[in-house]
């Protein structure tokens, strides 16, 4: 070791100096404690060897110095003292002294004592050396955490979120939520939502539960709906992860317009409606995504009329287990109490504020999520009547022409809209034009389907709960359905600078009668085409029906942009 | 959490107490080894009479147990599930893969 030794009387010091070199050392000597001090300074040594008493300043006073300039390292001091003196030796321990020795210096002592100091030194050492890489780890941990962040927030679509019907709360127990929520409207403006917790929480959690959403985006923006949406993320959770890891999901579309709402929920506590009436539960549960294979999946829907002014809460299960200092879950009664008591405009607040109460000082430990959703009618849609010069002799067939026939078999399986949309999107022509292509898609087919093959009664729907029992005998029906057919068919036309894009849906129905319904009728109508008929009449250049009411064929008008206007 | 495991007329009971969460990741799985290896016991029941709190992770947990077990040609089923731990079961619809006792 290099050894700083100070002393002043110079026989003493050659005296130390030699059994120090002895015993292997590197000696550095000074004869006055502020001597000392600076060669402690310039040479940095391993150890420092000091007498008391000098004059100028004595070894307690630098040691007092040399500790100052060390820290926060410890710096290894061994006082020299010509006293054998109890009181001294303790003094000196106080001020900073590790080891006291008794002059004349016995080579045996003072190798020994060394030693002990080389030894905690190598502590010392590794004591920071290990500190070092730790410190290094926890930075490349948090350099890898913020990448992970930044990816995750590109995943999720915060606008959609932004959507002024909805509210959300996610509260991560770690730096990452293993909770997902996101939401998309469909192209006929249903709103999708979806809520997912994967097992566990953290960064693990949030890879388990990312599959989801791509497939939730892109379906929902092509107008499947979520039966189909929900056997699709759990084929892909099924696939991607292994098997003792799965994803507790929420899937719910709530459709303004008709006012309800459909809900697939596997492993979620049960989503709230709460609305002027009361509020109810959607008790209808399913297995998490990611268990059952394909075959074994039930994508039943559970399905529930609102009145306007309602709220839709869907939440994770961290929220009803969220214990306090007490361990106390927040729990069920908590809940629904937090949702009664308040008015619905405070609702949101006062849900989040009980929670926070509830914990108080404590974290909790499992990620919440909260999303509520207002549930409002939109006044009715006003679409600006189109569609001048309808298409005459001059007309040609344009570039392309589809037809899509499904017998009963299919048409229990298969979503016929967002596939022909997702064709006729391919087109140069219609690209832009999706949306309302996809509005009279849907309500052509779904008449043919729900009044030409299953002879559903539309007046169901008139009653106050009327339009979840419609919905409960469609899902019958259609589940019980053997034989019937739908033809649809997509045809671009192109006429003297103009373009047009004819659907017609043939059924094996009987039909309806047509004759007389007057589109100038306001409101719901009671007959099967009713609200529907008006708004395809607002948006098509021409409507047109055979004799028998089970072949329609509506027209509509592509600008230049391809856009359907 | 413990984990204890009894064979008796060709049933192996794995006895769980404590908290059955990711800590218990180790103990569960080598008493599935140890249970799956049994070989007159034709059936594994998991006994949750003695376990307080069950999170996700746990639930995993008894899907891969029902997964070894479909291989192994054993039936499983689920024991004693009160309170907390038959909420979460109730929850996860787990009534609908393992047989409820």
């Amino acid at each position: 070791m290099k050894i700083l030794l100070i002393e002043d009387n110079a026989d003493d010091q050659f005296h130390a100096r030699r059994e120090l070199s002895g015993l292997g050392h590197t000696v550095i000597a000074a004869s006055s404690g502020s001597e000392g001090l600076e060669l402690y300074r310039s040479e940095h040594p391993d150890v420092v060897i000091t007498d008391i008493y000098m004059t100028g300043m004595d070894g307690f006073a630098l040691t007092r110095a040399v500790q100052a300039l060390a820290a926060p390292r410890w710096q290894p001091v061994l006082f020299l003292s010509g006293h054998r003196d109890d009181e001294l030796q303790v003094r000196a321990l106080q001020v900073g002294a590790d080891a006291y020795v008794v002059k004349p210096v016995s080579a045996e002592v003072l190798g020994a004592k060394l030693d002990v100091l080389q030894r905690l030194l190598r502590m010392q050492h590794q004591a920071e050396s290990r500190a070092i890489e730790l410190e290094r780890y926890y930075r490349a941990e948090e350099e890898e955490k913020r990448i992970a962040r930044h990816l995750m927030q590109r995943f999720v679509r915060g606008a959609e979120l932004n959507d002024p019907a909805m509210r959300h709360w996610i509260s991560a127990a770690a730096a990452f939520s293993g909770d997902i929520v996101a939401a998309q409207r469909t192209p006929d403006g249903a709103l999708h939502v979806l809520l997912a917790d994967g097992t566990g929480h953290g960064l693990a959690a949030s890879i388990n539960v990312l599959p989801v959403l791509a497939p939730f985006y892109r379906m929902s923006e092509k107008g499947y709906g979520i039966e189909a949406i929900a056997r699709e993320l759990n084929a892909k959770v099924k696939d991607f992860l292994p098997g003792d890891r799965f994803v507790a999901a929420t899937l719910a579309a709530i459709d303004l317009r008709e006012r309800v709402i459909g809900v697939w929920n596997g492993g979620n506590p049960e989503p709230v409606l709460i609305g002027p009436h009361g509020s109810r539960a959607f008790a209808m549960r399913h297995v998490p995504l990611g268990v059952m294979p394909d075959e074994e999946f039930d994508d039943t829907l559970d399905m529930h009329g609102f009145a306007d002014g309602s709220q839709f809460f869907v939440y994770s299960d961290g929220l009803v287990e969220a214990e306090n200092a007490l361990g106390e879950a927040f729990g069920a009664e908590r809940l629904a109490f937090a949702l009664v008591a308040a008015d619905s405009a405070g609702r949101f607040e006062a849900l989040k504020a009980a929670v926070n109460h509830h914990l108080g000082a404590a974290t909790p430990h499992d990620d919440i999520s909260v999303l509520m959703v207002e549930c409002q009618s939109p006044g009715e849609a006003t679409f600006t009547p189109v569609g001048h010069g309808v298409p005459g002799a001059a007309v040609q067939r344009g570039s392309w022409r589809s037809t899509l026939r499904l017998t009963a078999a299919e048409i229990r399986h298969v979503d016929a809209v967002p596939l022909l949309l997702s064709l006729a999107g391919q087109f140069e022509s219609v690209r832009h034009g999706t949306d309302r292509l996809f509005v009279i898609l849907s309500e052509l087919y779904n008449n043919a389907l729900d009044h030409g093959l299953l002879r559903l009664d539309s007046s169901l729907k008139l009653h106050p709960d009327g339009m979840e029992a419609y919905l409960g005998a469609r899902q019958a029906s259609l589940a019980a359905l053997t034989s019937g057919e739908i033809e649809l068919e997509l045809e671009q036309l192109a006429g003297p600078g103009q373009g047009w894009l004819r659907v017609s849906c043939r059924d094996s129905g009987p039909g309806f009668e047509h004759a007389g319904l007057d589109a100038s009728a306001a409101g719901e109508s009671e007959l099967p085409f009713g609200r529907g008929l008006m708004l395809m009449r607002a948006m098509c250049a021409e409507l047109r029906f055979n004799d028998d009411g089970n072949h329609v064929t509506a027209t509509l008008q592509l600008d230049q942009h391809g856009n359907t206007s | 959490m413990e984990v204890n495991v009894a064979t008796a007329n060709g049933c192996a009971v794995l006895r769980l107490r404590g908290r059955f969460d990711f800590n218990a990741h180790r103990e569960f799985r080598e008493a599935i080894d140890n249970a799956i290896g049994q070989a007159d016991a034709k059936e594994v029941q998991v006994d949750l009479g003695g376990v307080d709190y069950l999170d996700s992770s746990a639930l995993g947990m008894l899907l891969m147990l029902r997964d070894r077990c479909k291989g192994a040609n054993k039936a499983v089923s689920l024991a004693n599930c009160r309170g907390a731990v038959k909420q979460v079961l109730d929850i996860a619809n787990f009534s609908r893969l393992f047989q409820i006792v």
